[in-house]
């Protein structure tokens, strides 16, 4: 069990309200991991491949992924993360807007790790990031090399 | 002892008396001869003769006798040589008839008898010698010439004891000869005096007699046999003939019909007239020309039943008469199919010309058998076309044989394949308008060789107009529904997007504010939020609504008592927190979605906690059902607030609420459409009984046999 500020979080999230939210919630629940944040698909891939601008990018220790992202699709960049003999170790928690039961279907069929709908109240919202981060952060071990 | 001797013997004192009592005798013999005699041995020429002999001379005597009463005994002389000149005659009379003739008085002795007598019986013993011996001694000694002598006998003996006259009894003799035996008693004045044997030789006419029989017997049954019915009438129209297969034919014994009038027993009442007039008509020609051609005739049975039969008739002569002798065929049964036949063709043909189709009848090769006015108009052309081809048929309209060529290869298709052929002819008429004509050639088949072709031909220019327009609808429809499913998802998704934000932001800012909001900013916030919170169940309500009817889900089994169970531990809060009953009776397994019927009791009973009044402490919802026919009739029953009769339709339309926001009562106006779309579904029916102030029962019908 590392501590929760040596962490290494990847948030592939293209509206930034979400991102406020996500980083509002961290605060207001005194968490600090290191949090990256890209905004597409493809960055997320470039990201986690180090390609151009990510040459020195750590690898993640976890990813929260959005499914509706510009360029390409949460699906596609979990798809890439599956692939990956370097990567596929790394948990991948989906995120959505909506429960679409094609989407959590598909992702969990690709090996997502958990799918989190975001919750429309802000303290619900909350409760959802502290759960999210006793589990992840506190009660399991990540595959931390 | 023959009658010369009795003459002679006759001794003087009682000479007249027995003379005449022996003339008596004779004449008493000649009498009864004369009349007991059988016919054709009257008709006898030698008997003849003795009979009139007989009868002369007795005459003379006894005229003789009387005139000569007086002087009594004086010409006894002159008598007698008369009476033995008679007996002369007498005896050479009876040996010179062809019969044997025996005399015996009525002691049993033998009078007299002839060579022929004795030439039967086959004896030695002279004519002399006979006289005075017992008949019953000779017929012993003798009798065995008709075999069992016994038996001869007894009839004898049978005979004597009734003293009665018995002829014609009928005698075979070892040589197969043929006798027929006569016996006359002779009576005087009551008195028993003796009878006569006469034996005939019948033995030829007998044989004569026998083959007669014998020809008409193997006649007869050449007739009877025959397998036509054989009627014989004679020149009046008399029958005289019928044999077994016309009593089959016409019902009448041989025994009803014969001697009567043929006309009377085989011609139906209706023709009876005419045709007695003209049998009559026919009867009175000198030149009677009989018609032996075949001719098919109505005629009647016994029970008066209409018979249709075939005669031919023959005239025949036979002992100088003539006779018509008809053979006579039942082909009632045959003209009845013959009659049904046409009846069924004429059937079959108005239904096929009034058929709205093209129909034509081809044999092998293709040549039209028969033709419907709707595929060819013209009457002319569909009588010409008969026997023909499509080849000859554009040769004489002056058409290319394109066609032909096509049809032609279309129609050895159907032929070689044993299996209809069907195409779309594209015709184009005088105004230039397009027809599609539908067409097959059906191979009619008859012991697995094909018999005919059909050909029909159907105008579906209607029909593909429709078809294409609901092939493009179809289409329309897929993109619809793919929009629609796109759409749903930006609901989903897109839409709640913004609403997350807004209502999270705000949550955010109160929170960051925190101490320096006032009530009423707080109050205003909270506008705001409760607005994101009702349009985001909106959008939840529209999607479960959009959701209905996807085909996401199979008609099962559904047992609504587990469904109702796990609504009811849904409701288990409201329920408690609103002192509400809720009784639920035990429900059917039923055919439906399961998804949807949780839907819809959940949506009911929730509108039933829901729209509760306020003025009871009670509360009650009670779910149940009856079976109707061929359906499950549910009901969800509250005693709450009640509807108004008017709103009873509106209120399963999408978003029509009854409700405004107060006391939170409001629902979004989709829970009942939701409803009414899943019943529909199952093509059910939903309805609702209310009574405001009282309640609500909420009806769903649902058949029992879906999917």
């Amino acid at each position: 069990m590392g501590k929760i500020k040596d962490i290494e979080m990847l948030l592939v999230e293209d509206n930034d309200a979400d991102v406020i939210l996500i980083q509002e919630s961290l605060s207001q629940l005194s968490l600090h991991p290191i949090l990256t944040r890209v905004d597409n698909g493809e960055a997320a891939i470039n990201y986690v491949s180090k390609k151009y601008e990510y040459a020195d990018a750590k690898t993640p220790n976890v990813i929260l992924l959005d499914i509706n992202l510009p360029k390409q699709s949460g699906i596609e960049v979990l798809k890439f993360i599956r692939s990956n003999e370097s990567l596929k170790h790394i948990p991948v928690i989906m995120l959505s807007t909506s429960g679409i039961k094609k989407d959590i279907i598909q992702s969990y069929a690709l090996g997502a790790n958990s799918y989190l709908i975001k919750p429309m109240d802000f303290n619900e919202f909350m409760a959802c990031i502290k759960m999210f981060s006793d589990y992840w952060f506190n009660t399991i071990s990540l595959p931390i090399l | 002892m023959d009658i010369v001797q009795i003459a002679n013997n006759i001794d003087d004192q009682n000479k007249s008396n027995r003379i005449f009592n022996h003339m008596k005798f004779q004449k008493l013999l000649e009498k009864q001869i004369n009349e007991l005699l059988p016919e054709h041995l009257r008709n006898e020429p030698a008997m003849l003769k003795f009979l009139e002999a007989v009868n002369e001379s007795y005459q003379d005597i006894e005229n003789k006798l009387t005139e000569e009463e007086g002087p009594a005994g004086k010409n006894d002389k002159d008598i007698l040589s008369k009476i033995i000149f008679r007996e002369k005659i007498f005896n050479s009379v009876i040996n010179n008839l062809k019969n044997g003739v025996l005399l015996v008085n009525e002691a049993g002795e033998i009078i007299d008898c002839n060579d022929n007598f004795l030439d039967i019986f086959n004896t030695t013993i002279k004519r002399e010698d006979i006289k005075g011996q017992y008949e019953k001694d000779f017929f012993i000694e003798n009798g065995s010439i008709f075999g069992d002598t016994k038996s001869f006998i007894s009839g004898v003996e049978k005979i004597l004891e009734k003293k009665i006259p018995h002829f014609d009894e009928i005698f075979r003799t070892e040589k197969n000869e043929f006798y027929e035996r006569d016996f006359s008693p002779i009576y005087y004045k009551g008195d028993y005096l003796g009878h006569l044997w006469i034996y005939t030789d019948i033995t030829k006419k007998k044989r004569e007699q026998d083959s007669i029989v014998q020809n008409e017997f193997t006649q007869r049954q050449i007739l009877n046999s025959a397998i036509d019915a054989i009627i014989i009438v004679n020149e009046e129209g008399v029958i005289e003939f019928w044999n077994p297969q016309a009593e089959k034919i016409f019902g009448w014994k041989f025994n009803e019909v014969y001697d009567k009038f043929l006309s009377e027993n085989i011609t139906p009442v209706s023709i009876k007239e005419p045709n007695d007039k003209g049998v009559k008509k026919y009867l009175t020609k000198t030149n009677k020309n009989i018609n032996a051609d075949l001719n098919e005739i109505v005629s009647t049975n016994k029970e008066g039943a209409k018979i249709y039969i075939q005669i031919s008739t023959i005239s025949i002569k036979y002992h100088e008469r003539d006779y018509y002798c008809s053979f006579i065929r039942d082909i009632t049964i045959k003209r009845n199919y013959e009659n049904e036949l046409t009846k069924q063709k004429k059937f079959t043909e108005d239904v096929l010309n009034h058929l709205p189709a093209d129909i034509a009848v081809f044999d092998r090769n293709h040549n039209y058998l028969f033709v419907n006015p709707m595929a060819i108009k013209s009457k002319e052309t569909r009588e010409w076309i008969i026997g023909k081809n499509d080849f000859e048929y554009c040769e004489m309209k002056g058409l290319n044989n394109q066609s032909a060529v096509e049809r032609r290869g279309l129609f050895n298709k159907a032929i070689s394949t044993k299996k209809t052929v069907q195409w779309i002819d594209e015709v184009v008429n005088k105004n230039n308008d397009k027809f599609y004509i539908l067409r097959n050639f059906y191979p009619y088949e008859e012991d697995g060789e094909i018999k005919y072709i059909f050909g029909y031909g159907i105008d579906i220019t209607e029909m593909r107009s429709v078809q294409l327009k609901l092939n493009e609808t179809l289409l329309d429809l897929k993109n619809i529904n793919e929009e629609l499913e796109q759409f749903a998802y930006i609901i989903s998704h897109d839409l709640q997007e913004p609403l997350r934000m807004v209502k999270s932001f705000l949550q955010l800012l109160e929170k960051k504010l925190g101490n320096s909001l006032d009530d009423t900013d707080k109050r205003y916030i909270n506008f705001a939020v409760n607005g994101a919170d009702r349009m985001k169940k909106h959008i939840q309500d529209l999607l479960e609504y959009s959701r209905i009817g996807k085909k996401t889900e199979e008609v099962d089994d559904v047992n609504c008592n587990e469904i109702l169970q796990e609504i009811n531990t849904i409701f288990q809060l409201k329920i408690r927190e609103t002192n509400t009953t809720l009784t639920i009776h035990p429900l059917p397994v039923i055919k439906a979605l399961r998804s949807g019927m949780y839907h819809l009791f959940q949506n009911l009973i929730a509108n039933a906690i829901k729209f509760q009044r306020n003025d009871i402490e009670q509360h009650t919802v009670e779910v149940g059902y009856t079976e109707v026919v061929n359906s499950w009739q549910f009901y969800v029953r509250d005693n709450g607030l009640g509807i108004e009769p008017k709103y009873f339709e509106r209120i399963f339309i999408l978003f029509q609420r009854l409700e405004n926001g107060k006391e939170g009562k409001a629902g979004t106006g989709i829970g009942l459409a939701v409803c009414k779309k899943i019943v529909e579904q199952l093509n059910g029916k939903i309805w609702v009984e209310s009574e405001v102030g009282k309640g609500s029962t909420f009806y769903f019908k649902i058949p029992k046999h879906n999917g």
